[in-house]
């Protein structure tokens, strides 16, 4: 038990290092492509971490997901739209450096103490282990969608059918709009404009 | 030997009940319907979407009216899909304001897409689904719907506000909008979830469920509860953001003078609302008072604080910065943001009151008070939008210098707004002012609460002083002043004077006759915290 | 008991209002717009009249039905939240019944004056809409029978105030006095409303939750139901026992808290310190309107309330002597400043703030009977020096710089006659209404017991009546006596200020010595004057004048046209008559026992006293109190009778009231009487004898310039206010702008052919860093909270 402990807290130790170095690679990273890429990296490392925690289908559903599917196209579309490689400009905001950091300080203060607040709290949990959890497996996650959590689950469709509706509306093909307005002199303007994407 | 929280979630079928749901069910329907029969019809059909919208909002409105009937008498259930959804006095009357903002704001658009020639169909679904997004964050008895309405709501916000696509600022505005709503959005989650990490019991995973959550932490049963302070802390900010409290309003004036006139009106008006709806659901059903427990005094006193540093800060921030603005919407945005500092004083009199009555009471002077503002705030934005003409080009505060005797119709309704806005008596604005108020000096506010309530009353009533001086500014301007450039007074079409009629209609009434609708939103008021 | 008839006092003005505005607007005739202002405030008078005097329906006047009952129309119930209910209805009691009675007169006058004075100007009907609806407000503010109602009443008079002081709206100044007018009163709203809440809880405390000045029993709505009962909020406050006095008793919450708070909303509807600088300002309206609004009624609004609350304030003796102090104080100080005014309007308007001062005065010191006359009696006098003012104004070809005034009494005879009697009745002559009032109010504060320095504030009245005596002196005499200085060109540079607050940009034509070939009607729209004055048109100007005049048939007009003032019109001199005959003898009403000879025994104050309170320590007590003779036994068992104490308590009218004046009282009431008699006296010989040769004496600068009040202001709040808000710590939260001026994008650019406009300055991630912070404190404070 105890080399199984030790084994587990190693291999968590390596991921975390894994998601903070490629987390910090993806801010520094000034090629658009290789800080995709350095996303990926969080992402599996993050899967990585529900494995650890015995959630094999979350796991799965981020790797698929998050690190298959959406970088795949975040990939394709720095391709496509040939994004170069940013030019460094001088800051204007100098001062949100030193803030940012003060600030990103205190955070992980506040968090820290909460976790060790957690930690002293004298209460401990009987099914913590988590080999015994059934939470994060697939028939768990499936009896939770289609019982206690089904009305959620439906909503959500509305929520990825609007987003399609808004995504359309935003980035339809160029079209040719007629502005009609009466100005203060009464009169009227018509105004043919051409959407270009460049515009957008 | 532990019991299975599978086999517990097998044990409980779902209580699907349709009728539980029908306003959002019609709205979205009706969404849908738009969308559809916008593919199908001539391109020049935009009163047809728009009518469409406006019968389902109608007939939701209908469903409304009938839950409402049968609330508290037994006919309704009082909840449904497994403690998902909540019917209550505090749900459907919030769902009423909703549906009221977005029909007003659908006779508004009316105009806009026709001048602007954009595409009706996409914009009335869109509205459609914002609308029904609000109603399952009044409706929603747990964390999860709630947070599901609030994306469904900020995502068709988003593209609303950035609906004029060959506008630089409209495409700001959104930008800006999506960036720090996403930015919003992930402090609430985060939060949601640690609320549910803290809510674990020895024998169970966590909640989502309001009324169990407010349960644990009495029972003393949650076992992580110093997750629960920061839990609750990042909802604070999520919802914070929503309703632009400050500090977390700074997004609000750009967003608000970006955005196209129409969306701006429905941004101050429905979805502050919204977001109150839930941030009250949480906080006062989530983590009220419980005396004989101790975790239950801490983080109830933690929230209270906090919440009237910041209602201070919003009301007094809101209305000294509206003060110097020189457009006319970044200056109502200001004001919509001391104005959610006002709401914010009866929903802490809501948290602070422990008898059930008059917590009831307190939290209808909130709604009450959402739509006054709503109705006063849409009719302002009406003229705005007038004003403004194509583009929304003319919002400066010089746009309406001297247009008082010009345009008397226009500008003796907009003064009658902003005096409304103000709160002068026997408008809506003045009664909406004096229930909240009243609840927060209400001798059933806890006794270590009295002072506080006094003195954020007293700080609100002086911020009303303050803000007559930007609100009589531009009444000054429309009366006072001298126009050398010619102008002429812009056209009210049909629908844009019906919403007109309709909201001064309504600020009169609501001034003048409030009683029945403050006594519909009090009546049979059921408590939620006794829900499942 | 139950009578609809009462609403119709209130909705008349309101109908005249709705018409004028709606049909007046569209017919544009004088003729048409100026009855149906007059015929429905003459409606409100003669119901206002009927109701007060008469025994209606055989249950009694308002004013006299014994025991003292209110006439009452309930509406409907305004809203009801839980236990805080305010209804819309009306009440007439013996205090409301004598307030709506010389308000509505009054009020029918100045409109009468009106239709004279405003004739002419371009937007007539939109004036008498104002002005109708300002009734209507004031009548709500006074009959409202709960406290919510008259708030409505106080912030509506302030709006239609608003309205009228910025009614000639292409005056800048004109804009921003009535805006400083409004703003001011906002400030003190705050005060009511806040007073308002502490009312309620306290009698919610007491477990009977009402805002209500009256107990509602046995009344029926419009339609005949039933109204539900209401109890009397000062009635349940009646029952309390008194505040200590003490500071502390300010901030305790209790009825000291909701009195000072109700006293903060009257300071800035009556013109007290330190809300009174907007009162001066106010006269950039029409003089009608500074008579009507800010000399008769609404400015009296404060002293109504604080006397219609009088049952909370005998309770709190701290604020009755904050009440006191202030009102001395603003007395003497306006006082002061009148002295050293050349605006003729603004002697008049610091006169007015001077007697508001008086009356509060006599408030703090408990006789709120006292007060009540003296705001009937003021009402009399100084709408008639306004409404004269405003016809030497108008005589005057809208100059209203008194040093350009001189030798009137020949050219405006029943001007000067009538204005006469306003100046004995100001300060102090015998006979005179204001003798009366002001010297119940001296002889009561000389023998107050409400507080211990009654005898400072006595010397300070005192001091005040001797100034108020020698400024009035000085205005009757630069205005009517001494040289025709109109006639010389006298281009002092002083003259223009007090010139430019009401015709600022007529400024050279007014000035003109030739302005008297203009018909002066003219003036009251400045576009016409302005083309009458280049044109030098005047003759047909004359003529549609003189049409207009022949209706009015009488003698006076056409004395002087010419380079000579002439005499007003008689709808305008015809208010001054019955104005200066109430001058002379509307004060006998109040005129006590002892100054009188016995010959009269205050009837005012024996009709008012059943509906106010009396000092809790006098009652039931001894007959020491100073004019409380009635704790004989009669007051003393309805007091302790279980009912309204505003309806029922208080003995009968004239029952035993002279057996109670003892010759030391009737003694000290002469001796005081004959000394202010004789400080008058000085007071005016002092003035005509200075100021007989000396009309245009240099005043100290200090006086002149009001004390630098504005001055101070501006440095202190205002400027501090908008610097805070321009520069202040918001902009730290509103990151925008600091980004905008590092990028030098400050001022946003407008192109209005493509409707691009730059920018807006803000930077996303300055806002995420600040919503960022704004977490920090938060989760930072829950921390803090879980450590705890």
């Amino acid at each position: 038990m105890i080399i199984a402990d030790l084994f587990q807290t190693l291999i968590w130790i390596v991921l975390a290092g894994l998601a903070i170095g490629s987390g910090v690679a993806m801010v520094v990273q000034r090629n658009p492509l290789y800080a995709a890429i350095s996303l990926i990296g969080v992402f599996i490392s993050f899967a990585g971490f529900y494995l650890l925690l015995g959630a094999p289908f979350i796991a799965a559903v981020q790797v698929i997901v998050y690190a298959g599917a959406i970088m795949v196209l975040v990939v394709f579309v720095i391709m496509l739209l040939n994004v170069e490689e940013e030019v460094r400009k001088p800051l204007r905001l100098k001062f949100l450096i030193p803030a940012a950091i003060f600030g990103a300080a205190i955070l992980f203060a506040q968090a820290a103490f909460i976790i060790y607040s957690v930690g002293a709290s004298p209460v401990r949990v009987p099914n913590a282990d988590a080999a015994n959890s059934q939470i994060g497996l697939t028939k768990s996650i499936g009896t939770g969608l289609f019982t206690d959590y089904l009305l959620p689950f439906e909503i959500t469709s509305i929520l990825i059918l609007m987003a399609i509706v808004g995504a359309i509306t935003l980035a339809r093909r160029p079209t040719v709009l007629l502005l009609v307005e009466e100005d203060y002199d009464g009169k009227k303007h018509v105004e043919r404009r051409t959407l270009k994407i460049d515009n957008i | 030997m532990l019991i299975n929280p599978i086999f517990a979630l097998q044990a409980l079928p779902v209580d699907v009940n349709f009728a539980s749901i029908a306003p959002e069910l019609i709205v979205i329907i009706a969404g849908v319907l738009v969308m559809l029969v916008d593919a199908f019809a001539a391109p020049k059909q935009r009163w047809l979407t728009g009518g469409i919208s406006l019968a389902g909002i109608v007939a939701a409105g209908v469903a409304c009216v009938l839950m409402w009937n049968d609330a508290g008498t037994g006919g309704v259930v009082t909840s449904s899909f497994n403690g998902m959804i909540v019917v209550d006095q505090m749900r459907l009357s919030f769902t009423f304001v909703f549906l009221i903002v977005s029909a007003l704001t659908i006779l508004m658009s009316m105009l806009w897409v026709e001048r602007e020639a954009l595409p009706a169909g996409e914009f009335h679904s869109l509205l459609m689904f914002a609308t029904a997004g609000m109603m399952l964050m009044a409706s929603g008895g747990d964390l999860v719907i709630i947070f599901l309405g609030l994306e469904v709501l900020s995502i068709a916000t988003y593209v609303m506000a950035g609906f004029r696509r060959n506008d630089l600022r409209s495409n700001e505005s959104a930008l800006k909008y999506f960036i720090l709503g996403a930015f919003s959005s992930a402090f609430l989650l985060y939060g949601i979830a640690l609320t549910y990490g803290a809510t674990s019991t020895a024998l169970e995973g966590g909640t989502t469920n309001i009324a169990v959550i407010a349960d644990r932490i009495a029972a003393g049963t949650a076992i992580y509860p110093q997750l629960l302070f920061a839990g609750a802390a990042l909802m604070i900010i999520g919802f914070g953001f929503k309703i632009a409290t400050a500090p977390f309003h700074v997004w609000t004036p750009d967003v608000y003078e970006g955005a196209p006139t129409v969306v701006t009106a429905f941004m101050a008006a429905g979805p502050k609302a919204a977001g109150f709806a839930a941030f009250m659901r949480v906080f006062v059903f989530g983590f009220p008072l419980v005396a004989t427990s101790a975790l239950s005094i801490q983080v109830h006193a933690a929230w209270i604080n906090a919440l009237v540093v910041l209602a201070i800060l919003t009301m007094t921030i809101g209305n000294t910065a509206a003060l110097v603005q020189k457009n006319v919407k970044r200056m109502l945005a200001y004001s919509s943001i001391a104005h959610a500092g006002y709401a914010l004083v009866g929903f802490i009199a809501a948290g602070v009151t422990l008898d059930i009555t008059k917590q009831n009471d307190a939290i209808a002077g909130v709604v009450f008070y959402m739509l006054t503002y709503a109705v006063m705030n849409l009719g302002a934005f009406a003229i705005v939008m007038l004003i403004a003409r194509g583009g929304d080009r003319r919002t400066e505060l010089e746009d309406y210098t001297g247009i008082g005797f010009k345009a008397p119709a226009l500008a003796f309704a907009l003064s009658l707004f902003l005096l409304s806005l103000l709160g002068v008596p026997l408008t809506a604005g003045f009664i909406g002012k004096v229930v909240v108020f009243r609840s927060a000096l209400d001798p059933a506010v806890m006794n270590d609460y009295r002072n506080v309530m006094t003195l954020l009353v007293v700080v609100g009533v002086i911020n009303t002083a303050i803000s007559a001086y930007y609100y009589l500014g531009l009444i000054v301007v429309m009366f006072f002043r001298e126009r050398t450039t010619e102008w002429r007074a812009p056209r009210v079409p049909a629908s844009v004077a019906v919403t007109l009629i309709l909201t001064l209609a309504g600020v009169l009434y609501l001034g003048v006759f409030p009683g029945k609708v403050i006594d519909a939103f009090r009546r049979n008021a059921i408590n939620v915290s006794r829900l499942r | 008991m139950t009578n609809h008839w009462l609403s119709l006092i209130v909705a008349a003005p309101l109908i005249g209002a709705v018409i004028n505005w709606l049909v007046g607007r569209r017919v544009r005739s004088e003729a048409f717009i100026g009855f149906v202002a007059c015929a429905s405030i003459g409606v409100s008078t003669v119901i206002a009249f009927i109701l007060a005097f008469t025994d209606n329906n055989g249950a009694g006047a308002a004013l006299f039905s014994e025991p003292a009952r209110p006439v009452m129309s309930h509406l409907w119930t305004w809203m009801e939240v839980g236990n805080f209910r305010a209804d819309v209805g009306f009440a007439m009691d013996r205090l409301s019944g004598i307030y709506v009675c010389f308000v509505t007169f009054v009020g029918l006058l100045i409109h009468i004056f009106a239709t004279g004075y405003m004739h002419g100007d371009k937007s007539y009907y939109r004036f008498f809409a104002y002005l109708n609806l300002f009734m209507f407000m004031m009548l709500t503010l006074v009959l409202g029978d709960n406290l919510l109602l008259m708030f409505v009443g106080w912030e509506g008079v302030g709006l239609c105030s608003y309205l009228l002081i910025g009614y000639y709206v292409d005056r800048k100044e004109a804009g921003d006095a009535a805006k400083k007018a409004f703003i001011a009163n906002r400030v003190g709203d705050w005060g009511v409303i806040l007073g308002i809440m502490f009312v309620f809880f306290i009698t919610a405390a007491a477990g009977a939750p009402s805002i209500s000045f009256f107990e509602k029993t046995d009344l029926t709505n419009l339609v005949g139901n039933q109204v539900p009962a209401m109890t009397n909020a000062f009635a349940t406050i009646a029952t309390m026992a008194v505040d200590p006095f003490t500071i502390n008793a300010l901030i305790a919450g209790g009825l000291t808290s909701a009195a000072i708070l109700l006293f903060i909303g009257a300071t800035g509807k009556s013109a007290q310190i330190p809300l009174f600088v907007w009162l001066p300002d106010a006269m950039a309206g029409p003089t009608p309107v500074s008579a009507l609004i800010h000399a008769a009624t609404m400015v009296t609004a404060g002293v109504y309330m604080i006397v219609r609350c009088s049952e909370l304030y005998v309770r709190a003796p701290t604020a009755m002597a904050i009440i006191a102090v202030i009102g001395a104080a603003t007395a003497l100080l306006a006082a002061t400043i009148g002295l050293a005014q050349n605006d003729i309007k603004k002697v008049l308007a610091y006169s007015t703030v001077s007697q508001l001062g008086y009356m509060m005065l006599a408030c703090g010191v408990g006789a709120f009977s006292a007060a009540i006359f003296h705001v009937m009696t003021h009402a009399f006098f100084k709408a008639l020096l306004f409404l004269g003012s405003g016809s030497v104004i108008h005589g005057m070809h809208h100059e209203q710089d008194m040093r350009r005034m001189g030798g009137l009494k020949k050219y405006m005879p029943i001007t000067f006659a009538t204005m006469l009697t306003g100046w004995l009745a100001i300060s102090g002559i015998p006979i005179f209404a204001g003798f009366w009032s002001k010297d119940e109010i001296l002889y009561k504060t000389f023998s107050t017991q409400s507080n211990s320095f009654g005898l400072i504030l006595w010397f300070v009245g005192l001091c005040t009546a001797v100034i108020t005596a020698i400024y009035m002196t000085r205005l009757m005499v630069m205005t009517f006596w001494g040289t025709e200085r109109f006639a010389e060109a006298h281009a002092g540079g002083q003259g223009d200020e007090a010139h430019a607050q009401a015709f600022a940009d007529k400024k050279t034509t007014a000035h003109d010595a030739q302005t008297a070939t203009i018909d002066d009607r003219q003036h009251h729209s400045p576009d016409e004057h302005v083309g009458a004055a280049t044109s030098h048109a005047s003759h047909q100007v004359h003529a549609v004048h003189d049409e207009h005049d022949d209706e009015d048939a009488h003698e006076h007009h056409g004395l002087a046209h010419g380079q000579k003032p002439h005499e007003s019109p008689l709808v305008m001199t015809l208010p001054l008559i019955i104005l200066a005959v109430l001058s002379v003898f509307g004060g006998l009403l109040g005129a006590p026992y002892a100054l009188s000879l016995g010959a009269i025994d205050n009837p005012f104050h024996h009709t008012l006293e059943p509906v106010i309170a009396h000092e809790p320590n006098f009652v039931g007590g001894a007959a020491n109190g100073a004019d409380d003779a009635h704790g004989s036994p009669a007051t003393t068992e309805t007091h302790s009778a279980p009912v309204s104490a505003n309806e029922h308590e208080g003995v009968p009218h004239g029952e035993g009231a002279t057996a109670a004046h003892t010759p030391e009282e009737i003694f000290t009431e002469r001796v005081l009487a004959g000394v202010s008699i004789l400080l008058a006296a000085f007071g005016i010989g002092l003035g005509w004898t200075y100021f007989q040769r000396r009309p245009l004496a240099q005043m100290p600068r200090l006086l002149e310039n009001k004390y630098y009040v504005d001055e101070i202001y501006d440095a202190t709040i205002i400027e501090p206010i908008k610097d805070g808000s321009r520069v202040g710590l918001w902009r730290i939260l509103d990151v925008g702008v600091i980004d905008g001026i590092v990028n030098g994008v400050g001022t946003v650019a407008r192109e209005a052919g493509n409707g691009a406009r730059q920018l807006q300055p803000g930077f996303v991630r300055s806002y995420a860093a600040i919503i960022l912070l704004g977490a920090l404190l938060v989760i930072g404070y829950f921390a803090a909270a879980l450590a705890r």
